[in-house]
């Protein structure tokens, strides 16, 4: 979905198929072929679900489907902020998704700058157990998780929301893995300048490893943004509920208004792909900066 | 009514049954019998500051809203004596899988919607206060119920829960289609065999034989052959559809069950019905889309077709089985309990207040034409607004004609059954399997029944 920018230099089109055997030129088109494919594949449920939000429900309900909307209604829209406390989940999603994303931050840089620059008794196997953590699935620990934030009154709050997703195996891994390419003579030039650990980790370290920051805090974004099951346990009124568990509430027990629906999901989609489009160009910059100068 | 049972929610019953201590019988050691009764007006008049009624319910979209309305009309009007608190748990089964959690935990809701087919589980969880019991301690007339929905939530002649949000089947017509055939949608199919001449009929083919439009198609669900089965005046399980004592088994692979299975798997068979599989949104889009001409549903789904359908949409009785069917439709819904165990006897005072103001007439009218389900009150219908409604959508008078019709029977009370929800998907496949022909009607219904039984012996003998 998104161009990645050319690089500077590249010959113009012509050139690049210029002299290049039938064989290559086939190939090359193959490519494109699939390519484009691909992004039709990947677009066409993104379009149709922005060009549904608008189409009424009798466009919607057309047979053979309607591609264009003939005459475009905001009564989806409308309807759907009607039906459910959308403002209200919509702030919700957002202090849940960044509050896990912070927390999950601090809480991995913390753990990986342990691992890889403090003399841990039995690293190796206190980052297994870390590890082993991946190994769990969450469907597995749902439960009991469940019975312990409501044992503790923590249901229906925002501290049960986010509770079980401030710290993660994952995320320390992953900086773990940043931290380690850092050379050792950072290290020890910061300490001949007398910098400590902590100044150390939040003045060289992290601005170093921003790609990574910025790719894991992304990843722990989305993840949250688009959680469905937990929200829908931990919270029992529609103003402590998520988007994506009211997006749920817009289908009638009836019968669904694909409309109202579609709305609501274009709706929910809008940070989702504003990150994925800014943030991308981010991670692409991030990784082209170089670490030692 | 609808349903899809979640997988992660089928996950989250199997989960909790593991956490409890003990499944299946979860009476709070406070006397088990003693809880049942309900308590008098004293209880609520002598308490002191706000009572609390936690309300767990399954209501979505405009459902939810006018809901929300209602408890909001009440809250005012008991200001400072009783405040109740609507809160969505998700789906019907969703809630149903909350709320064995709830038992296990001891952290009941006061009330509690659940769905028709919920309505065994919820007398053998011997968690409720029969709403028999606060009707005969007030001298409470029930008369204002229709009585066909009351004979549903009734078991030994007793109301067990309050009916709340009522549907029934329709059979949805499209009547451009018919007037295209030279046909008249007035003069709608009666029975099984006259829908099958008319599918046959509304049939339509382009130039290169593709079918451009089915006679019939409706979502192979289990509710139509339930439904279908107590217009055949049968019974679906034993023990009079386990109205007189608790059912020990399934009858659905009957004559008529399987007359039932093998009209609706001939049609396919023959080109003349849709087969859009069990998913019901997808049957709503081809009947709303003009590509089916008969179609079966609820009286839920009847506002949206009308917004939605580009030709008039027509209503008739649901069918009969044969043209001397003595039956009739059952209807489906929700229905509130009222919790006992662990609950003060101010709140279950509070709780049956709510009850009685949720179907008054008033109330019952406003969540009619607000919801488009079926008024459980039948003074709602004399309601000058209820009237205006039916006045806009002339089609919803079907049901009211249809359910005036019926007589209250075992067989038109509909089946209770613990495992009601498995029954429905085992018929679910029985049909499925006819449709592709690798068995008879009568083998696949008989195979479903004996494979049913498993279920039903666990599940009895589980509640004792």
């Amino acid at each position: 979905m998104t161009t990645m920018a050319t690089e500077a230099g590249e010959a113009p089109r012509a050139r690049v198929l210029a002299g290049r055997s039938p064989r290559e030129l086939l190939a090359r088109a193959t490519v494109y072929l699939v390519l484009a494919a691909a992004v039709v594949t990947v677009a066409f449920p993104v379009y149709y679900a922005i060009v549904g939000a608008f189409m009424s429900p009798s466009e919607l309900s057309s047979y053979p489907p309607a591609l264009v909307p003939h005459s475009v209604t905001g009564r989806n829209l409308t309807g759907a902020v009607d039906t459910i406390p959308l403002a209200r989940q919509y702030a919700n999603s957002a202090i849940t998704a960044t509050a896990i994303t912070v927390a999950q931050l601090f809480t991995s840089i913390l753990a990986a700058y342990a691992f890889v620059f403090l003399p841990v008794k039995a690293r190796a196997a206190v980052f297994g157990v870390f590890l082993a953590t991946l190994m769990v699935p969450w469907e597995a620990i749902i439960i009991p998780n469940y019975l312990t934030l409501s044992g503790w009154g923590f249901g229906n709050t925002y501290f049960g929301l986010v509770l079980p997703f401030l710290a993660s195996g994952f995320g320390t891994f992953m900086l773990r893995q940043s931290f380690r390419q850092l050379p050792a003579e950072l290290r020890d030039a910061a300490r001949i300048d007398g910098a400590g650990h902590w100044r150390f980790l939040w003045r060289i370290v992290v601005p170093l490893n921003k790609p990574a920051l910025a790719a894991l805090s992304i990843y722990v974004f989305l993840s949250a943004w688009n959680q469905y099951f937990w929200p829908l346990i931990i919270t029992r009124t529609a103003n402590m509920q998520t988007l994506q568990i009211g997006l749920t509430s817009l289908r009638d027990s009836e019968m669904a208004d694909p409309g109202l629906i579609l709305a609501g999901v274009v709706l929910s989609l809008l940070p989702t792909l504003a990150l994925v489009v800014f943030g991308q160009r981010y991670i692409v910059r991030g990784l082209t900066a170089g670490a030692v100068r | 009514m609808k349903k899809s049972a979640r997988a992660l929610a089928a996950l989250l019953v199997a989960g909790l049954s593991l956490t409890a201590c003990s499944s299946g019988d979860s009476t709070s050691g406070s006397g088990g019998s003693n809880d049942a009764a309900a308590p008098g007006a004293q209880a609520l008049d002598q308490a002191s500051g706000v009572t609390t009624v936690e309300f767990w319910h399954s209501m979505t979209g405009k459902n939810a809203d006018v809901l929300n309305g209602l408890v909001g009309q009440f809250n005012a009007a008991h200001q400072g004596k009783i405040e109740v608190k609507a809160e969505f748990q998700g789906k019907y089964d969703e809630l149903v899988a909350k709320y064995k959690a709830s038992v296990q935990q001891k952290g009941t809701p006061a009330l509690v919607q659940v769905y028709d087919i919920g309505t065994r589980f919820m007398i053998d969880s011997r968690q409720t206060i029969p709403a028999q019991a606060f009707a005969d301690k007030d001298g409470y007339s029930l008369a204002d119920l229709d009585p066909n929905i009351r004979n549903y939530y009734s078991v030994g002649g007793k109301l067990a829960s309050m009916p709340f949000n009522s549907s029934m089947p329709l059979l949805y017509l499209n009547a451009d289609a018919f007037k295209e055939a030279g046909l008249d949608a007035a003069k709608p199919p009666t029975n099984l065999a006259e829908l099958g001449d008319l599918a046959q009929k509304l049939t339509k083919k382009d130039a290169n034989g593709q079918t451009v439009r089915y006679g019939f198609g409706a979502a192979i669900y289990g509710w139509f052959v339930e439904q279908l089965l107590a217009e055949s005046g049968t019974m679906y399980c034993d023990q009079d559809n386990g109205r007189g004592n608790k059912a020990g088994k399934v009858v659905f692979d009957s004559a008529q069950g399987a007359q039932i299975v093998q009209w609706w798997a001939d049609l396919v068979r023959n080109g003349y019905a849709a087969n859009t599989g069990r998913v019901t949104d997808d049957a709503q889009a081809a009947f709303k889309s003009g590509t089916v001409a008969m179609h079966l549903e609820s009286t839920g789904v009847l506002r949206g077709y009308t917004e939605a359908a580009k030709f008039t949409v027509g209503t008739a009785p649901f069918p009969k089985v044969d043209a001397n069917s003595q039956g009739g439709p059952v209807i489906g819904g929700a229905s509130l309990w009222i919790s006992g165990p662990g609950h003060s006897d101010a709140e279950k005072r509070a709780a049956w207040e709510f009850e009685k103001f949720l179907t008054s007439a008033e109330q019952q009218a406003a969540w009619h034409t607000g919801t488009g389900y079926f008024p459980v009150n039948t003074k709602s219908l004399d309601d000058p607004k209820d009237k205006e409604w039916v006045a806009k959508y002339p089609q919803f008078q079907t049901a009211i004609d249809q359910l005036k019709a019926t007589k209250p029977t075992p067989a038109t009370a509909g089946c209770l059954l613990g495992v009601m929800p498995q029954a429905r998907k085992a018929v679910e496949t029985a049909i499925e399997q006819t449709i592709k022909g690798s068995k008879s009607a009568q083998q696949a219904l008989a195979d479903a029944a004996k494979e049913l039984q498993p279920a039903i012996d666990g599940y009895n003998s589980s509640v004792g």
